[in-house]
């Protein structure tokens, strides 16, 4: 918050916060939600930096003042984030709650908070491939499989023409990381080169899906479109 | 050889190494991540054969796919799994990816670099 022009990657700044990946994500998530920090996503990294919102510029000057009396001062990405409750976190936690609703749900439907951020016309080209690959992956998982979401780019509809078809599987659990990956490959490598493009999955347990709320997680619930 | 390839295997070769290090310090993230960048840099030597230098790592996959997936399927499979496992262990999504899955991964990449050299030695 001290430095406006540092931009920082996550574990960076974990590092740099003694603290843990997850906690460092949440309260990144929070301060982003409350306009203090902004997020840059560049290839596979998301790098924050501090804004310069008239709102960040006073939580920096009380960072950087030294005649305010230490109780008062926030001093770690916690203490700052848990300063904006109740409001903004508050308001976090409320838009949360929306953003589960595409689990299950059937397809076409999204997420009402999302539609409220971007006009809403998911690539006709991610739709179908997403559509093929979970139509690929019902009976490979049976009742394990909770819900099939098309997100990034191609489901906010503003795709490159060599965008990954991006899927966001949720399962029931997962044990092995990998043997969701070896399950599913040879049907993501048919479907890459029967469409030319690489389809990409991920795989997210019902748990994580539902109570995780870091920061990409959380926009990628904003984002996707169920197939 | 070709000079290029023979870079990018090298440095294939290093990033390799990087990842058994991290592997070792119990850090998978950085574990697959490196798994990946050794992957996609192999997968470039291949293309490098035919004129191909694509850059983004979309773009090597389809790449690779294209000229090599029909006839080197596992190849291709394992490449798109470890992009895709370096995906949901990074910094986008963050997700918690158990250490002997990324091992797997690793080992992969160590076999394709092999058969990478014996086919870009048999193109001499």
């Amino acid at each position: 918050m001290a430095e406006p022009d540092l931009r920082l990657h996550l574990r960076e700044i974990q590092r740099r916060a003694t603290t843990s990946p997850g906690t460092a994500s949440r309260e990144l998530a929070r301060l982003v939600a409350a306009g203090l920090v902004e997020r840059e996503a560049e290839g596979h990294q998301v790098y924050f930096r501090a804004t310069s919102s008239p709102f960040a510029t006073i939580v920096r000057t009380l960072i950087a003042d030294p005649s305010v009396p230490q109780a008062g001062r926030p001093t770690s990405l916690t203490s700052v984030s848990e300063r904006l409750a109740p409001t903004n976190s508050l308001r976090l936690l409320r838009s949360d709650r929306v953003a589960f609703e595409p689990v299950g749900l059937p397809r076409t439907i999204q997420a009402r908070g999302a539609a409220q951020r971007w006009p809403r016309h998911p690539d006709p080209m991610g739709l179908k491939v997403a559509t093929r690959l979970s139509e690929a992956l019902r009976p490979l998982y049976a009742g394990r499989l909770v819900g099939t979401y098309l997100y990034g780019s191609r489901a906010r509809g503003e795709p490159k023409p060599d965008a990954d078809v991006e899927v966001l599987v949720v399962l029931d659990t997962i044990g092995r990381y990998g043997d969701e990956l070896e399950r599913t490959s040879a049907t993501c490598a048919s479907l890459s080169l029967e469409f030319g493009l690489v389809v990409s999955r991920v795989f997210v347990s019902e748990s994580t899906w539902k109570n995780k709320t870091d920061g990409h997680l959380l926009a990628v619930r904003s984002e996707v479109v169920a197939v | 050889m070709r000079e290029r390839a023979a870079q990018l295997v090298d440095g294939a070769e290093r990033a390799i190494g990087s990842a058994h290090r991290e592997l070792e310090a119990g850090d998978a993230e950085a574990a697959s991540e490196r798994a990946c960048v050794a992957m996609l840099r192999l997968a470039k030597a291949c293309l490098d054969v035919d004129g191909l230098a694509p850059g983004p790592t979309q773009a090597v996959c389809t790449e690779y796919g294209r000229r090599f997936g029909r006839m080197y399927s596992a190849y291709h499979c394992w490449l798109l799994d470890a992009a895709d496992l370096c995906k949901a262990s990074g910094g986008d999504l963050n997700l918690a990816i158990d250490i002997d899955s990324v091992a797997t991964v690793v080992e992969r990449t160590e076999i394709f670099r092999d058969a990478v050299i014996r086919f870009l030695e048999r193109q001499v």
